[in-house]
């Protein structure tokens, strides 16, 4: 049984959901916002105190747009996930041509086993 | 008819534009005195003609009579008062609106005053009404206490001239009661209005230093913008490559940079966009095209690659000094006899080969700068043979992101419709009828829009 939050700013929207294995956020809609980072870290801290210990996908399969100021709070949560040697996977799709282009750019950050980038 | 009286009504004044531009307090005070008269105007032409019911309630039965002359009283006092109403909404603020805030005092004053007399004169409690206009007045308009005093005071002067002359028994006991609630009315009303000039008198020197502050930042911005554009290179040509190119900053400060470099007989193009918006970006990316041009003067055969290896350990240190998250996409090209090699991620590399009807894409590899302390295993060279009227567009999102967020983003496969479309022209006129197509697509622009296009000779 998992349960799911909602969590939006603007237009952009986080639907988390609390499995039993892992904590899995959905990205929806669109970032657009200049400083996305205070309302993402705030809100990744608050996650985190909910679940310290089990894996995180950040699926971004279905989000519409994500600006250049969104890529930096996302490389400060698999910084975060690293050190913490915790398992995240940033999931995203290789369809469409701007995630292909700003998440691959992100494999830099990949540590097979610890933290995964697939596109799909 | 309604038409007829809102155009009548409506003022043709700008007044918070007025407040938001007066260069000295006088001219601020005489646009807020302009402003609230409008509301001390709309308050009176209300309350007069309202408080004859209160006539209606109150009259003694022996005045009934007098009900048509107060009533007439009242129309006379409402009409002048709507015309000045008029007569402000459709005048621009002066050194002389003040003065109709004494006439209005008078207007209405004169109508109680009269009232009074009819009704006992002294012992009438209509005085009381008198207070309520010096309040009202004195409260509403921003003017020096020196006025409250000098108009609270005439409202007495009026008071006590016509009821001594009116034939009627004069109680002292009332008069001076009556006078000493007026008198402390006038008082209390201009010390509280002294408070208030000053306290508008500050407010108007915190919104001058406000704008002030806000000019002097709007200048560093312009001076900002100035400098990035100023930055980007003049269209460039050899015996080996014709290189064109534009820059449109958005509003803000943004984080374009595109670069012809010319050394020796090495030419090089850059292309990139750093995150985010403002100064900061703004900053980072005079960092890079200092940097790179340095790097390129020591070494201008180096590898793609390895430029930008060197670049990003620059790079990441002065992010970290200025404690900014920030990062550049960046492809550098360097543009050989027969070839180009190229490294770094950002958008596709676009090809139009000479007599071709399709478009070649070549996604760039790598990473972004400032990310890593290290991307050397992250930066590999791409070779890509280049023949004689070959055209490569080189391009930021600024341009395909147009119209994004209404469903109908110009997106990469428009811009390379309008490449293919147009290839034939001139490099400038390319790249102006690529802008073109691009704003007449939508014409709010967002982000800085870049455009590099060079052709083999």
């Amino acid at each position: 049984m998992s349960s799911v939050e909602i969590h939006e700013n603007g237009k952009l929207k986080l639907e988390v959901r609390f499995e039993s294995q892992r904590m899995v956020v959905k990205w929806l809609g669109e970032s657009k916002d200049r400083e996305p980072i205070q309302f993402i870290s705030p809100l990744f801290e608050r996650l985190y105190q909910r679940d310290s210990s089990n894996p995180i996908l950040l699926d971004f399969t279905e989000l519409s747009y994500l600006n250049s100021s969104t890529v930096t709070p996302i490389v400060k949560q698999l910084e975060k996930a690293r050190k913490a040697n915790r398992k995240m996977e940033i999931r995203y799709s290789k369809s469409l041509k701007w995630q292909d282009l700003s998440f691959s750019a992100l494999k830099v950050f990949a540590i097979p086993g610890l933290i995964d980038i697939n596109g799909v | 008819m309604i038409a007829w009286i809102s155009k009548i009504f409506k003022s043709n004044i700008d007044l918070d534009e007025v407040l938001v531009t007066a260069e000295n307090f006088a001219d601020y005070q005489n646009a807020l005195i302009h402003s609230w008269l409008r509301t001390l105007f709309i308050l009176g032409a209300t309350l007069v003609p309202v408080f004859f019911l209160l006539d209606f309630i109150t009259i003694p039965e022996e005045h009934i009579s007098l009900l048509p002359r107060f009533g007439l009283y009242r129309a006379l006092s409402t009409l002048l008062i709507v015309i000045q109403f008029i007569v402000i909404t459709k005048t621009k603020p002066n050194h002389f609106n003040y003065l109709h805030g004494y006439l209005f005092n008078v207007a209405v004053s004169l109508a109680i005053v009269l009232m009074t007399v009819h009704l006992g004169g002294f012992e009438s409690s209509y005085y009381a009404g008198l207070n309520l206009v010096v309040i009202a007045v004195n409260l509403l308009l921003p003017w020096k206490a020196i006025h409250s005093f000098f108009n609270g005071f005439l409202t007495i002067a009026l008071y006590v001239g016509f009821n001594a002359f009116s034939d009627q028994n004069i109680d002292p006991k009332v008069l001076i009661n009556n006078l000493y609630f007026m008198s402390s009315t006038v008082i209390i009303a201009s010390s509280i209005n002294h408070v208030k000039y000053i306290l508008i008198q500050k407010d108007f020197d915190s919104r001058r230093s406000l704008k002030a502050a806000r000019d002097s930042l709007w200048s560093e911005m312009e001076v900002a913008t100035q400098i990035q554009t100023a930055l980007v290179p003049p269209n460039f040509r050899n015996a080996g490559y014709e290189i064109a190119t534009k820059m449109i900053p958005a509003d803000q400060v943004g984080g374009d940079y595109c670069d012809i470099i010319h050394n020796g007989d090495e030419t090089w193009v850059m292309i990139g966009d750093v995150s985010g918006h403002g100064v900061e970006s703004g900053l980072i990316m005079m960092m890079t095209q200092t940097s790179i041009r340095t790097i390129l003067t020591e070494n201008p055969n180096i590898k793609p690659s390895e430029l930008l290896i060197y670049l990003n350990k620059v790079i990441i240190e002065n992010i970290a000094l200025l404690k900014v998250d920030r990062y550049l996409t960046l492809t550098a090209i360097h543009l050989r006899k027969d070839e180009i090699v190229y490294a770094g991620s950002h958008q596709d590399l676009i090809v139009k080969r000479d007599g071709k009807d399709k478009l070649e894409t070549y996604p760039t590899v790598g990473t972004w700068i400032g990310m890593l302390d290290d991307v050397s295993v992250y930066m590999q060279d791409r070779t890509l043979p280049i023949n004689k009227g070959d055209t490569i567009l080189l391009f930021t999102d600024g341009i395909t992101e147009i119209g994004f967020g209404e469903k109908d983003m110009y997106g990469q496969w428009r811009l390379e419709e309008s490449f293919i479309k147009n290839a034939h022209l001139s490099l400038t006129e390319l790249i102006d009828k690529m802008i073109a197509d691009a704003l007449d697509h939508k014409t709010v622009q967002e982000d800085d829009i870049s455009l590099l296009v060079f052709r083999k000779l």
